[in-house]
């Protein structure tokens, strides 16, 4: 029995750590053209950026519907004495509604608390993994809680995007939007402030947009996780990690790939860290 | 022998007699005199700079600055010589372009503080001002470099005290003072290498010893002086060889110099007036700002103004009351100004505005664009004078402001600004209009600037710059080409490195010395002598040569420079 940890597919989260952990994933849906996936489950993320990059038509995401959580909350209801939600930001999507909706069509006796991570990708990610270790070590509902909120109070996010192009298409620009029409070509750093997505700062090359990432994620050490993600280039990924050897204990840093979800966003050669402040 | 000796004395021999003692309106005649004398050899001045492109010419830069001063001097009809100097000093001080007018400013405020409140200046008080002249000179300069007007400074006030008490006046202590400037300005093509490289005098150097001419001509009461014109010998001293620019490099400031960041700009600005006697204006600052921050102290031995923030403004007053009258206090606090600040524009919570130097409407545009509060436009040929940045630095809304001079020959003015105004003034010593382009993007306007400085100083390092001008003169490259006078030319990071016939292969030859593996990006900036069709072609052959890199063109519309190109 225990606590079920429960998020949905913008989280990202390594397929290796979701078993060893028991977290459930809720898949988004991803529309291209005609077509419709489900993140995870019938789209590959390689098969996904191929089509990103080549088709004539921009993906669209969607969130999952109040029925696909009702389905998973039932399924977990009876082996769990709590279910903990965690999503991605109410502000860039539906889901957390959805998943509010699915709970109150439920008239149970056993606690679900879903929670609006305010945050996406593996920042919320990290936050996930943390609650899934407390449960997992038979931690109560309020521990599990408790992690959340000072997890969730000392995440930081940084992205690096090659093109606002997706983000800007994707309707999810948020603040950067004051980056759009800009005459110089800039590779925006931005953050999730708030829920949305804000401009944290602005370079005219990517590799010195990299260095204020750098920068930056080493201004919030000590950290007690870290996550590296990417969604194409791996090489980029991989440079990233050597600049930040040593800021966390090397089982502490969660190297991830952004998803078709967050990807249809994203666009390709972004690159991000997330951090867990201690 | 120089020269002019024996010339001397028909002159003398033919005219008026001999000013010795000069009051307020005969002070201002021998100024003007000196501005006739610096006019009409602007062009052997200009001729010097070192770089043969018309970017902030020395002699141009000091004529303004002098001319601002007579001008004021002549709105002003008054008796005393020690209230002239004082009008003198001020309206140098907001009329100073160019390095070259910084130190002149200095030239001439050691006048006011060597005068004094004397009704007449005489030949020992004219050394008491030539002292004082040397002292806020090499202030003036975070690193004083010899073999500039500085050296002259200092030579000429050392033979004036030397001689003072064998000379029978003012007069023959100006001839003294004049062959000491001649034989200075002489000596200071072996004292630079970058002038002996070149073969040049040091240009402001010789803008002061016409200066001086000009006093000593009026003084000895000469109408005529063309004979002791060495003005028309010194260009022959050029050869065509030459590197770097004397006004861009010999004066740069360190960064270490800029303003200090504060820790917590909070509390109480506090600011007034005190008069007193003998203030030593250094010695308050230093005292004073141990007890607050943003510190800003001005004046004279007469009067100074404090402005200083803390949390107690009572303190600060106290603190000055044994030096003199307080007068004109005003406190505000800061706390709820920040906190009113905040609440009527919640996207710009920390407030600090920007100041750009530019010139071209596209460049000045791009500027606005990104945040740049006022644009200072720059001349065709002359740097914007202090006056100008001040007036800009108030126009802004903030108390905080970021000045960038994007010209090397513009920082010290922008430095001289930054210390005169009441307002908390950051210069960031960008010397090219790219550096300033980097260094905006580094700001963000969301955060307080303590936040933002460190990283906007660092990336103007980041980024090498190349230029491309018509040459105004023969010139030897350092492979033994010779550039002919209309050709141009290829300036990277402050160096002439290339040159040619045509413009897409001095493109080329440039990019080339310049670029390394890690460059990704390459911006062009093209004047409206290139053209849109010209610097398209510019860009596809670039892109075509150059893998890896990304070529951007852009309508920079800038005076004297063909191309910016900045390498990232």
């Amino acid at each position: 029995m225990g606590v079920k940890i429960i998020t949905d597919s913008t989280s990202d989260i390594p397929e290796s750590i979701i078993s060893d952990l028991d977290i459930e994933v809720v898949p988004l849906n991803i529309h291209i053209g005609q077509d419709n996936f489900k993140h995870g489950v019938d789209i590959g993320t390689d098969e996904f950026y191929t089509k990103l990059l080549t088709g004539s038509e921009l993906p669209k995401t969607s969130q999952p519907s109040p029925g696909e959580f009702l389905d998973v909350y039932n399924k977990f209801l009876d082996q769990s004495d709590a279910i903990v939600s965690i999503h991605v930001t109410s502000k860039l999507s539906g889901t957390y509604n959805s998943a509010i909706q699915a709970k109150s069509e439920l008239n149970v006796t056993k606690p679900i608390e879903v929670v609006d991570s305010a945050t996406v990708s593996m920042a919320l990610g990290l936050i996930v993994i943390r609650a899934a270790k407390i449960a997992k070590d038979g931690g109560t509902l309020e521990e599990v809680l408790k992690e959340i909120e000072h997890c969730s109070s000392n995440t930081e996010v940084l992205v690096v995007l090659d093109t606002l192009e997706y983000l800007e298409k994707g309707g999810r620009i948020g603040k950067a939007s004051a980056l759009i029409g800009s005459i110089l070509s800039l590779k925006p750093i931005l953050t999730v402030e708030d829920g949305i997505v804000g401009t944290f700062g602005k370079a005219r090359t990517f590799t010195k947009a990299m260095n204020s990432l750098e920068e930056a994620i080493k201004g919030f050490t000590p950290v007690s996780d870290a996550s590296v993600f990417y969604s194409t280039d791996k090489s980029v990924a991989d440079d990233m990690i050597d600049r930040l050897s040593g800021i966390v204990e090397p089982d502490k840093l969660v190297v991830s790939r952004i998803g078709p979800t967050v990807g249809t966003y994203a666009g390709p050669k972004a690159i991000a860290v997330a951090v867990i402040k201690k | 022998m120089l020269p002019y000796d024996e010339n001397l004395n028909n002159h003398i021999d033919m005219d008026k007699e001999a000013k010795n003692i000069l009051d307020g309106i005969t002070l201002v005649e021998m100024f003007s005199v000196a501005l006739s004398k610096l006019e009409d050899n602007i062009e052997a001045v200009n001729s010097l700079n070192v770089f043969p492109v018309p970017d902030g010419d020395t002699g141009t830069n000091m004529v303004l600055t002098l001319k601002s001063v007579v001008e004021a001097a002549r709105e002003n009809t008054v008796e005393s010589a020690g209230e002239v100097a004082k009008i003198l000093s001020k309206a140098a001080l907001n009329g100073a372009r160019g390095n070259s007018g910084v130190i002149l400013y200095s030239f001439i405020k050691g006048f006011s503080l060597g005068i004094g409140d004397s009704e007449e200046l005489d030949d020992s008080l004219f050394v008491k001002s030539l002292e004082q002249s040397k002292l806020s000179a090499y202030k003036s300069v975070s690193n004083p470099v010899e073999g500039t007007m500085l050296t002259v400074i200092s030579r000429i006030y050392d033979i004036a005290s030397k001689s003072l008490a064998g000379v029978s006046g003012l007069s023959e202590l100006l001839e003294i003072v004049v062959k000491e400037a001649n034989k200075t300005v002489k000596e200071t093509q072996f004292m630079l290498p970058v002038l002996e490289k070149a073969g040049v005098v040091d240009s402001g150097g010789y803008g002061l010893q016409l200066i001086l001419e000009g006093m000593y001509q009026y003084s000895a009461g000469l109408s005529q002086f063309e004979s002791l014109d060495v003005g028309s010998k010194i260009p022959d001293l050029l050869s065509t060889r030459n590197s770097g620019l004397i006004e861009s490099n010999q004066f740069i400031q360190s960064g270490d110099d800029l303003h200090k960041i504060e820790e917590d700009d909070y509390g109480y600005c506090t600011q007034f007036l005190v008069d007193g006697n003998e203030l030593d204006v250094d010695a308050i600052r230093e005292k004073i700002s141990n007890i607050g921050s943003s510190t800003v102290v001005i004046g004279d031995s007469n009067n100074v103004r404090i402005h200083i923030h803390l949390e107690d403004p009572g303190s600060a007053i106290s603190f000055m009351v044994p030096y003199g009258i307080i007068s004109e206090v005003s406190i505000q606090n800061m706390d709820q100004q920040h906190e009113e600040f905040k609440d009527k524009n919640p996207t710009a919570s920390n407030g600090f505005s920007i100041i750009a130097v530019a010139a071209g409407s596209g460049i000045c545009e791009l500027f606005r664009q990104y945040g740049v509060d006022v644009v200072v436009e720059a001349g065709q040929t002359s740097n914007p004078s202090i006056k100008q940045l001040l007036d800009a630095i108030d126009e802004v809304a903030s108390e905080e402001v970021v000045l960038l001079p994007n010209n090397s020959n513009i920082i010290l003015s922008a430095n001289e600004a930054a210390k005169s105004s009441a307002k908390n003034v950051s210069v960031i010593p960008s010397k090219s209009i790219p550096q300033g382009i980097s260094a905006l993007l580094a700001l963000d306007k969301e955060k307080s600037l303590e936040l933002n400085l460190p990283a906007a100083l660092d990336v103007i390092e980041d980024i090498c710059v190349g230029e491309i001008a018509r040459s105004v003169r023969p010139f030897k490259l350092d492979s033994g080409e010779t550039i002919a006078k209309g050709e141009y030319l290829g300036v990277l990071n402050g160096e002439v490195v290339v040159g040619g016939k045509d413009l897409i292969e001095v493109v080329l030859n440039l990019i080339k010395k310049g670029l390394t593996d890690s460059f990704e990006l390459i911006s062009i900036y093209w004047s409206d002598s290139v053209g849109l069709n010209l610097a398209t072609e510019i860009s596809d052959v670039i892109a075509s040569r150059f893998e890896n890199v990304d070529v951007e063109i852009f309508e920079g519309n800038q005076p004297i420079y063909d191309l910016i190109i900045s390498m990232e």
